[in-house]
């Protein structure tokens, strides 16, 4: 089962000096954004029939699934960037 | 997510543990899992799998008089490159065929709706057997999957 991911780390290091340190716990958002989501459904199922003439429409409802799961594939992506004085650390898992 | 992990974030929202003892804790679980994917500094890279998870490219620079150059580390979940195609699928058409025309420009005699169910299994699993080094003097850059 795919999940979205949890928590993202950041850290930036500047000079030897660590500038930002960021350790965001990005899985108590979607609680409430699935909760929206839900809540706006019925209106954005409306607005998807009144306008699925419109060729983007249908594009945009077919990315749906997609970028769910380009999202969710994001989990275990790491970026680590260092130099004697400087670092740059992107973690999301 | 693992019992272990969803264990630890469950403490953490329930204020049980600050996030400076929740992120020990990850990192804790990170080090002791067999396949967290983590690249240990001096570790050769592991053989081949048949379904690799990530891709790993890792640049070492040599410092100058002997200090510390420039290192890069980036692990690229193959989940990515699977989600990458099948967002593909939406490009619009006048667009997949001007990325399909550059390609074959450069040589390269793919098209992205080719890129899809078993063929992009096979390119996938044909990853696992990936593996780029190149060694100057001045850096080293390795490629691979895990």
């Amino acid at each position: 089962m795919m999940l979205p991911p949890a928590t993202l780390r950041l850290r930036v290091v500047e000079n030897g000096r660590r500038k930002i340190a960021l350790w965001l716990p990005i899985f108590l958002l979607w609680p409430p954004l699935l909760l929206l989501i839900v809540a706006s459904l019925p209106l954005i199922l409306v607005l998807a029939l009144a306008f699925w003439w419109h060729p983007m429409t249908r594009k945009v409802v077919k990315s749906i699934v997609p970028v769910f799961g380009a999202i969710c594939s994001l989990r275990g992506f790491t970026i680590d960037i260092e130099d004697e004085e400087d670092e740059v650390f992107i973690k999301i898992t | 997510m693992s019992d272990d992990r969803s264990q630890i974030l469950n403490m953490l929202k329930e204020g049980k543990i600050s996030v400076s003892e929740a992120e020990e804790l990850l990192d804790a679980i990170g080090k002791s899992s067999d396949d967290s994917g983590v690249v240990k500094k001096g570790a050769s890279p592991p053989s081949s799998r048949k379904n690799p998870k990530y891709l790993h490219i890792k640049v070492e620079e040599a410092g100058k008089n002997g200090g510390k150059g420039e290192n890069v580390n980036i692990r690229v979940p193959i989940q990515l490159l699977r989600a990458g195609v099948k967002l593909a699928s939406v490009i619009p058409d006048k667009a997949k065929s001007k990325v399909d025309t550059a390609l074959k420009d450069k040589g390269l005699n793919i098209s992205f709706d080719d890129l899809e169910g078993d063929k992009l299994n096979e390119l996938v699993e044909s990853l696992a057997e990936l593996s780029i080094d190149i060694d100057s003097e001045d850096e080293k850059v390795t490629i691979f999957c895990e």
